[in-house]
């Protein structure tokens, strides 16, 4: 259960990300909260060139209210969600659905978009997007679109590429 | 009786024994300071193992391509099965079928996940990437899983040798049963299924192995548990004599409750691997591996049938097991179907016994010692026979029970097959459950919430908890032909040891040989002592690090079969006892007094009677060691004393193969009430009551964990752990995620109670109490959900109740038109 061998970066910003993602072709992973992905390391399940380490991009962790809609980064814990008076209020089965997400130190490092990236049918937060009719705003470089939960998840373990 | 046994606890003057004394373990252990297999390279220049693993459940092995591996950066070597087969031999097995089970496969993969080769290399990283590049020429052949379909004739055979896949079947008879079961008035028949599932320790199994190529010695440390009858098997298999193999167990153990005795083989193999590359190789198992290949008890089907009378006296029973032991039987086994022989009637008076065992070889992983060895499959169809019994005539549970209990004025109880129960009351300690358990007021809640359309059941269990095995019992495999012929040995046998020695300041270091996996042995030894010598526990320091060279040891050492609580305390008590006697003799030598006259009291020799000066052990300590001129003629000098422990009554297995297979008895009675939601097949614990009898309680803190822990490895096996098969062999439940533990959220509250019966065998009055309740939560579970089902006519014959087996159990009973 070691990981094979791959190169690794960690940006400060999106748009470095972004850079990154294209300079490897398709052949590199994102890394969020790394619940599953490092399980599929160690397993060798997957093999990527390389790691694109996202906890470094503190622009991308937030919970903000505007526009009678509530946004949350893609690296937003889901601890800070479960607790987020915002979340609590505005959206109470997201609150609810958070403190069912694995176990405590799983939440502790688990983000929303990690979650919603892996596709896991099982997981909770697929399934309340679909419920709450939510959006994902997804960049890529080619740009940004924004994708229901019908138009983000193709099959399980697979979501729309940006 | 022995002469060494003497008065039980209740005698001794001061008392830490019974007192919740706080684990000495615990700060290091919680401080994350724990000394852990993984945690020291104990030599420089260690190399790290990756193993190559067959993906297939049956194939046979045509070839190795190593070179691709040992070309790759770091790598120092590659160990395949033909190295194993040329280099070592094949374990001894306890059975006469010729099972070749070497620490690799050779000609053949038998299961998925068994090692095929080991690659060495600098890093663990590169010895994985490297075993990636290991080519493995297999030809894949047909599998087979399930026990009955491997007995018929035209399965797939998985050791030619053998012929088929029974790989030991014995037939035992105690009593008459045919004449029980003709006088019988009624007659239950039952199949039950158990399933396959281990203990899962938070720690892995780790090796590290050296090998000296100047005087020949192999060292190996590993988290291994004992029996230390695997060390003469490994230096057999490594063949070299046993004072050329130095096994040594770290201070602590991440938990084990009988797994990591079944890791011996891959301590020969990496001893093999450090032969071969020339450096020290090290084997941490990773979590995969645990669950693919390390050990499980065996998944059994099991035909059950009883006799009674209409009163609801049982006359007699009839047992059929076929015990899955996977790939290959490994030592112990088939321990899996005879540990228990000793307490085969469980709690029972009845006298007729039919046993046929079927040891069985299939395409899974092997099996071994599990928290309860084979008792709570023992105790999950003997229990559900019982409450069969009771519907059938219409009588409540306990009530049946109670009419077949064996009698307090029976003790000591010698079983029909040749268990002798040292002490026990049973129907007192069935009382004391029901009354923890509120019986009579559940058993009304019951009316009401049936009324109110609600699965309310309430459950008993009870049980005959041996600890101690007396390794002799494995002899029971055998055919007694095999057993008679003269070069047969017979063997017996359950003996531990302690040293125990006072430093000059009056300090006492008490050395064992043990290898504790978290059960406190340092704790619970510091209260004996302390209790022996007039101290304080923390004056006493206990060091259990086993080492083959310098610690007394035999076959029947280590730390299993809940042995320590009776036979190493045992040993401790005595040798604390015996440098009493010596301080006693010193002392009257100075005093210049019969030694008749004086006693050891309050920390100190004194004179029995009246005033006079008396020595304390420090003052004692002090003149014995700066002094020897001081010493009695023909004493020796220091201060220091030996024991060794073992039970006059662990006897070879006799010719109508009877066995007093454990050598203390607890007992367990437990009560439980569940209600079971019909729509999701949901089960949540409303109460459960938990009485033993482990004779003396030494230190009850330490007792309630291992009721608690022994409590929820059974919920486990009950509820959620299996290790399933596809019936291609290839395994469904390989992660955590598929195969679910417990943990704290799942535990129940637990209503705790002892009923004190001391063994008249033990110095304490201590009995064994490590395995307590996983033997008996399957079958208090299973009664309990059986009760809040039977409105719709629904059974448990097995486990686990996944929510799934059990709504599609409800839909079925509903969709034939129960009510």
């Amino acid at each position: 259960m070691k990981p094979p061998v791959f190169d690794y970066h960690a940006p400060a910003s999106v748009d470095e990300a972004l850079e990154l993602l294209g300079r490897y072709a398709g052949e590199a992973k994102v890394l969020a909260g790394g619940q599953s992905l490092m399980p599929l390391l160690n397993f060798r399940l997957s093999r990527p060139a390389a790691l694109i380490d996202l906890n470094r991009i503190s622009a991308l962790a937030y919970i903000r209210e505007d526009d009678a809609r509530v946004r949350l980064g893609a690296m937003t814990r889901q601890r800070t969600i479960e607790f987020s008076p915002i979340v609590r209020e505005r959206l109470p089965l997201l609150a609810e659905a958070t403190a069912l997400v694995g176990h405590l130190p799983i939440r502790t490092r688990g983000t929303i978009g990690g979650s919603l990236a892996h596709a896991d049918p099982s997981a909770e937060y697929p399934a309340v997007l679909a419920a709450l009719d939510g959006e994902v705003a997804v960049r890529g470089p080619r740009g940004e679109r924004v994708l229901r939960a019908a138009e983000l998840f193709g099959f399980a373990f697979h979501d729309a590429p940006a | 009786m022995s002469d060494r046994v003497s008065a039980p606890a209740s005698a001794v003057a001061q008392s830490w024994i019974g007192q919740p004394v706080k684990r000495v373990e615990d700060a290091r252990l919680l401080a994350g300071r724990g000394s852990f297999i993984d945690d020291h390279a104990p030599c420089p220049n260690v190399h790290h193992a990756a193993i190559v693993r067959s993906p297939h459940a049956h194939a046979k092995i045509l070839g190795y391509d190593v070179e691709t591996a040992l070309g790759m950066p770091g790598v120092v070597g590659v160990v395949t099965g033909e190295d194993v087969a040329r280099l070592a031999k094949p374990f001894s097995v306890g059975v006469t079928a010729p099972v070749h089970y070497y620490c690799t496969a050779t000609d053949r993969a038998r299961f998925v996940g068994e090692p095929v080769a080991v690659v060495v290399a600098r890093s663990r990283y590169l010895a994985e990437d490297a075993a990636e590049a290991v080519t493995v020429r297999y030809e894949p052949l047909p599998a087979v899983v399930d026990v009955e379909r491997a007995l018929e004739p035209d399965a797939p055979v998985l050791h030619e040798a053998v012929g088929s896949n029974l790989a030991g079947h014995r037939r035992l008879v105690y009593g008459d049963p045919d004449r029980a079961f003709a006088e019988a008035d009624v007659v239950i028949r039952e199949r039950f299924r158990y399933p396959k599932y281990a203990s899962t320790p938070i720690e892995t199994y780790g090796v590290v192995a050296r090998w000296d190529p100047v005087d020949g010695t192999y060292t190996v440390w590993a988290n291994f548990m004992g029996p230390f009858i695997m060390h003469p098997l490994m230096a057999r298999v490594l063949g070299v004599p046993e004072n050329k193999l130095r096994v040594i167990v770290p201070p602590d153990i991440g938990g084990s409750f009988g797994i990591k005795s079944s890791m011996y083989p891959y301590m020969a193999l990496m001893a093999l691997a450090t032969r071969l590359t020339g450096v020290p190789v090290k084997w941490i198992e990773d979590r995969r591996e645990h669950l693919l290949a390390s050990s499980s008890g065996t998944d059994r089907v099991a035909y059950r049938e009883l006799a009674a009378k209409q009163d609801g006296t049982v006359l007699g029973m009839r047992y059929r097991w076929l015990d899955n032991v996977g790939g290959y039987i490994r030592s112990p086994e088939p321990g899996c179907s005879f540990r228990p022989v000793g307490n085969f009637v469980g709690p029972y008076r009845f006298q007729h016994l039919e046993v046929d065992a079927s040891v069985v070889l299939t395409n899974k992983s092997l099996t071994g010692p599990n928290r309860g060895y084979a008792c709570g499959h023992l105790y999950f169809e003997t229990e559900g026979m019982m409450d069969r019994l009771a519907e059938r005539l219409g009588l409540d549970p306990v009530e049946v029970r109670r009419r077949n209990l064996i009698r307090r004025d029976q003790f000591p109880y010698r079983t029909p097959t040749g268990g002798l129960y040292d002490s026990g009351d049973y129907p007192a300690a069935l009382d004391k459950a029901l009354e923890v358990a509120r019986y009579a007021e559940l058993r009304r809640e019951q009316v009401d919430a049936r009324a109110a359309g609600r699965c309310f059941g309430v459950g008993v269990a009870l049980a005959v908890d041996p600890s101690v095995s007396n390794m002799g019992y494995v002899a029971i495999a055998l055919d007694p032909q095999f057993r008679a012929k003269p070069e047969y040995l017979p063997k017996s046998g359950a003996v531990d040891a302690a040293t125990i020695r006072v430093d000059p300041l009056g300090r006492v270091i008490a050395v064992l040989g043990t290898t504790p996996q978290g059960q406190g042995h340092q704790t619970v030894v510091a209260q004996i002592v302390a209790d022996e010598l007039g101290l304080r526990p923390e004056d006493v320091t206990v060091v259990d690090e086993m080492d083959t060279f310098t610690r007394f040891w035999s076959i029947s050492s280590g730390t299993y079969s809940s042995r320590f609580g009776s036979v190493g305390t045992s040993a401790v008590a005595l040798a604390a006892r015996k440098l009493r006697a010596k301080l006693v003799e010193y002392a009257a030598h100075l005093m210049d007094r019969p030694a008749a006259e004086l006693e050891f009291r309050d920390g100190a020799v004194r004179p029995r009677i009246g005033a006079g000066p008396s020595y304390s052990v420090k003052d004692l300590a002090g003149r014995a060691h700066w002094n020897t001129e001081s010493l009695p003629d023909g004493m020796e000098p220091g201060l220091a004393a030996s024991a060794v422990f073992g039970f006059p009554e662990a006897r070879a297995v006799d010719d109508n193969d009877c066995v007093n297979s454990s050598n203390t008895y607890g007992f367990i009675a437990e009560v439980m009430a569940v209600e079971v939601d019909p729509d999701t097949g949901l089960i949540t614990i409303l109460r459960y009551a938990s009485v033993h009898d482990a004779g003396t309680i030494i230190n009850p803190l330490i007792a309630l964990g291992q009721i608690y822990g022994g409590a929820l490895h059974g919920l486990g096996g009950a509820l959620y752990e299996e290790l399933r098969y596809d019936e291609d062999g290839q395994l469904l439940t390989g992660s955590l995620m598929d195969y679910l533990v417990p943990t704290a959220s799942e535990a129940p509250v637990i209503d705790v109670a002892h009923v004190v019966s001391p063994s008249p065998l033990t110095p304490l009055g201590s009995k064994g109490l490590g395995e307590s309740s996983s033997m008996t939560v399957p079958a208090v579970i299973a009664n309990a959900v059986s009760d809040a089902l039977a409105p719709l006519g629904v059974r448990i014959a097995e486990l686990p109740m996944t929510p799934t087996r059990l709504w599609e159990m409800i839909e079925r009973a509903r969709g034939a038109g129960a009510p």
